[in-house]
């Protein structure tokens, strides 16, 4: 079972339920909708994919299968952005 | 916040003067940076200034405002090029200094230079002390003040000229330094407009018959509305501004706002820099009312739909 940490060069801010992540070295930023946000802001390495999938389907009211494929989808984006450390 | 504010206006002055003599260059290392008067001057003492003027061959027609820059990770210097490269600065973050090399035929480009070669560069150390430079027009009206952020062209001197008429204070038309200190403030930047030839016929009532054109562009604007200037002002509002047909405001999310202005407002170079405009923009976004404003340059209009809009009912603009 995986973990996954925010990399060290990306800041991020809150915006009512949005949020915006720079990468700081590129001056490169994203945009996270509400579900985003909350996976985002629970990345901080102390959790594994289970815990936060639950954590997603309890949230969001949605089945565990549904925040199992969302949450994988979105983390392979912030992965493929360089956005995250992948300890697995 | 007056005394630097002032101190910046003096080096622009200072340059458009002598905008055809190189001394002044020279005086402005020697006396303004090298030599602080004021031990607690930290503007002209904090960062090491160089300027090399060249003698080339290079004929610049008019101080067109092209503009790129990139930054060198592994130097940590951030290089910018006016003027197809008539105009070539770098900033040096780790040995904090400036290095700016400039053909001669831009001298006569005077306040815009001092825009280029000082401001500029300047803004990006006085980060560290918690000043903000964006490219944008300040206005205030009853104690609250506006700022109009757009890019060059979309009318923030127009804005501030109709707005004027009607009564508005002008803090800046395109520089604005922001401090974050319990509020927001704006303080402004050099007091010379660059004026459009449309422009001025539209303001001729207020700014007067001129022969000036075609060759120059530039106005003082506290000559002519000495009792319109102020130096500062605690920041109520955001306008993202576009002329069109109609006076039409929307209420921004503050992350929407923050999308529009961030590579519009400022350079993001060194990580450092980059984390902390990010910062300092998102709480502004966040602690101010954002609007986009379309404008159709009716200011009798555009007053009182402001004042309804921004300071009467500043929450009921669709967002």
């Amino acid at each position: 079972m995986c973990a996954h940490k925010r990399a060290d060069e990306i800041e991020w801010k809150m915006f009512d339920d949005e949020s915006l992540l720079l990468n700081v070295k590129t001056g490169f930023y994203f945009r996270l909708n509400a579900v985003g946000s909350y996976i985002w802001s629970n990345l901080d390495g102390s959790r594994n994919d289970d815990e936060i999938i639950r954590m997603i389907a309890d949230t969001f009211d949605t089945t565990s299968e549904q925040a199992r494929t969302d949450y994988r989808a979105f983390i392979a984006e912030l992965s493929e952005e360089k956005l995250i450390l992948n300890d697995c | 916040m007056y005394s630097y504010s002032r101190q910046l206006n003096l080096l622009h002055f200072i340059i458009h003067l002598h905008a055809n003599d190189s001394r002044v260059l020279d005086i402005l290392c020697d006396d303004f940076i090298y030599n602080p008067k004021a031990k607690n001057d930290f503007v002209r003492s904090e960062f090491h200034f160089y300027i090399l003027v060249e003698d080339d061959d290079r004929t610049i027609e008019k101080p067109k405002g092209d503009f790129s820059y990139s930054y060198d990770f592994e130097a940590n210097v951030l290089h910018l090029k006016y003027l197809n490269g008539a105009i070539n600065i770098d900033i040096d973050y780790t040995k904090r200094s400036v290095f700016a090399v400039i053909s001669r035929s831009t001298l006569f480009c005077g306040a815009a230079l001092g825009n280029w070669i000082m401001t500029i560069p300047m803004a990006e150390f006085l980060k560290e002390y918690g000043m903000y430079f964006i490219h944008a027009a300040c206005l205030e009206y009853e104690g609250k003040s506006v700022l109009f952020a757009g890019k060059s062209g979309y009318g923030k001197t127009t804005i501030s000229l109709g707005l004027m008429k009607m009564g508005w204070n002008l803090i800046a038309d395109d520089e604005v330094f922001l401090f974050d200190k319990v509020a927001f403030y704006a303080v402004g930047g050099p007091e010379k407009a660059k004026i459009s030839y449309k422009t001025w016929q539209k303001f001729v009532d207020i700014l007067g018959e001129t022969d000036v054109f075609p060759n120059k562009r530039t106005i003082n604007l506290s000559v002519l509305f000495p009792d319109k200037m102020r130096e500062f002002g605690k920041v109520h509002s955001l306008c993202l501004i576009r002329q069109g047909t109609e006076n039409r405001i929307n209420r921004l999310k503050p992350i929407d706002a923050f999308q529009c202005l961030f590579s519009l407002a400022f350079l993001n170079s060194n990580p450092e820099s980059t984390r902390s405009n990010f910062e300092f923009l998102a709480n502004l976004c966040r602690n101010c009312y954002c609007y986009d404003l379309e404008n159709n340059l009716d200011f009798d209009s555009l007053h009182t739909f402001l004042l309804d809009e921004l300071f009467v009912h500043p929450d009921r603009a669709n967002g």
